[in-house]
């Protein structure tokens, strides 16, 4: 029998609409990393992050039947995450300060690297809606017309946010070691 | 200065991708075994789904109220007024029939036939007494099964099982 690791995304769905729920383990397992990224980045904060990516991917288990075969279940399940964190951020409007999370996060740091800390600080301090198809984009190396999909936008705002925010990392990563060399 | 390129942006942002806490897979899996079930009635792909029926919680909270003030049994006051439609649904992608058969009608054949709807899922809408109910598919006319999607399970008496809705 094949293990689970190796079967695609539509073979295992198939397999959790026919009650073998470790199928559907092995989903979590793949994409459970895409996923609390991008709620993470929209969330900004760990713990609601962790919230989210269960909240998306237990609606996924209720909408399995909903699953387009032959599409991405990461993307999916990624839009999934989008919406319900868009909506319950919206009318929560629970936000920590970027300094707040910036300590949170690195507390479960378990490999500190002072470079990828110093970015992650300074995408934190950028517009949720900069910072989130950037990290989409070179973090999951999702396309723009999947980028478009997941948050729901256009192909064309797509390509615009991830330029603006591409540019506007590169403006704080020069400030910043400016600021350090002074 | 240093002139960052897209491709070192990209580097940077890579290195600074953030991973599931431990223990998250392990919260949502313990939540789609347990905690979905328990919201059946909100769930698309449950087998057993109280559509349309918004009414059926306060209205069997009200009933159970009214049962504990009179000094009633819940079951028996609830027993001729709980008649709810429900929803079985069954997964066959490659199936040509697609039956329904249980305690509900006396295990007859040919009786209830699940409509084909789009994605290989099956579907009939029928009315059910409170109280228990043990039912399985006849697939293609010969092939029994339990529907895996059942909260219960019970022996059949055959060597298989019966899926087991409570109502």
């Amino acid at each position: 029998m094949r293990q689970m690791e190796e079967i695609g995304d539509t073979e295992l769905v198939r397999l959790c609409l026919n009650g073998e729920k470790s199928a559907f383990d092995t989903l979590v397992r793949r994409y459970q990393d895409a996923v609390f990224n991008l709620a993470w980045h929209m969330s900004g904060s760990r713990e609601d992050a962790a919230d989210m990516t269960q909240v998306a991917f237990v609606k996924a288990y209720q909408r399995l039947c909903q699953y387009k075969t032959g599409h991405s279940f990461r993307n999916w399940v990624m839009g999934i995450c989008a919406n319900s964190t868009k909506n319950r951020f919206r009318s929560v409007m629970r936000r920590r300060n970027t300094e707040e999370t910036y300590l949170e996060l690195h507390e479960y740091d378990s490999r500190p690297n002072p470079r990828a800390m110093k970015t992650r600080e300074l995408l934190n301090k950028m517009p949720e809606n900069l910072r989130v198809p950037l990290a989409l984009k070179y973090m999951e190396g999702l396309t723009h017309q999947e980028i478009a999909e997941v948050l729901n936008i256009s192909l064309g705002t797509s390509k615009m946010r991830v330029k603006r925010a591409s540019d506007e990392l590169r403006y704080r990563l020069n400030r910043d070691e400016s600021g350090q060399k002074q | 200065m240093k002139k960052y390129t897209d491709k070192e942006i990209g580097l940077l942002l890579k290195e600074s991708r953030v991973n599931a806490p431990d223990g998250l897979r392990e919260r949502i899996m313990d939540t789609v075994s347990k905690g979905v079930n328990k919201n059946i009635w909100c769930n698309p792909i449950a087998t057993i789904g109280f559509r349309g029926k918004r009414w059926v919680l306060p209205a069997v909270a009200a009933a159970m109220l009214i049962a504990v003030f009179t000094g009633m049994p819940p079951r028996k006051s609830m027993q001729n007024s709980s008649s709810l439609n429900s929803q079985f649904k069954f997964y066959a992608p490659d199936a040509t029939s697609v039956e329904l058969v249980g305690s509900f009608n006396q295990w007859r054949r040919n009786d209830i036939l699940l409509k084909c709807g789009g994605n290989g899922f099956w579907t009939a809408d029928i009315t059910l007494n409170e109280g228990r109910h043990e039912y399985q598919f006849v697939v293609n006319g010969t092939k029994w099964i339990a529907d895996p999607m059942a909260l219960a399970f019970r022996a059949d008496g055959f060597g298989g099982q019966n899926a087991v809705l409570e109502i």
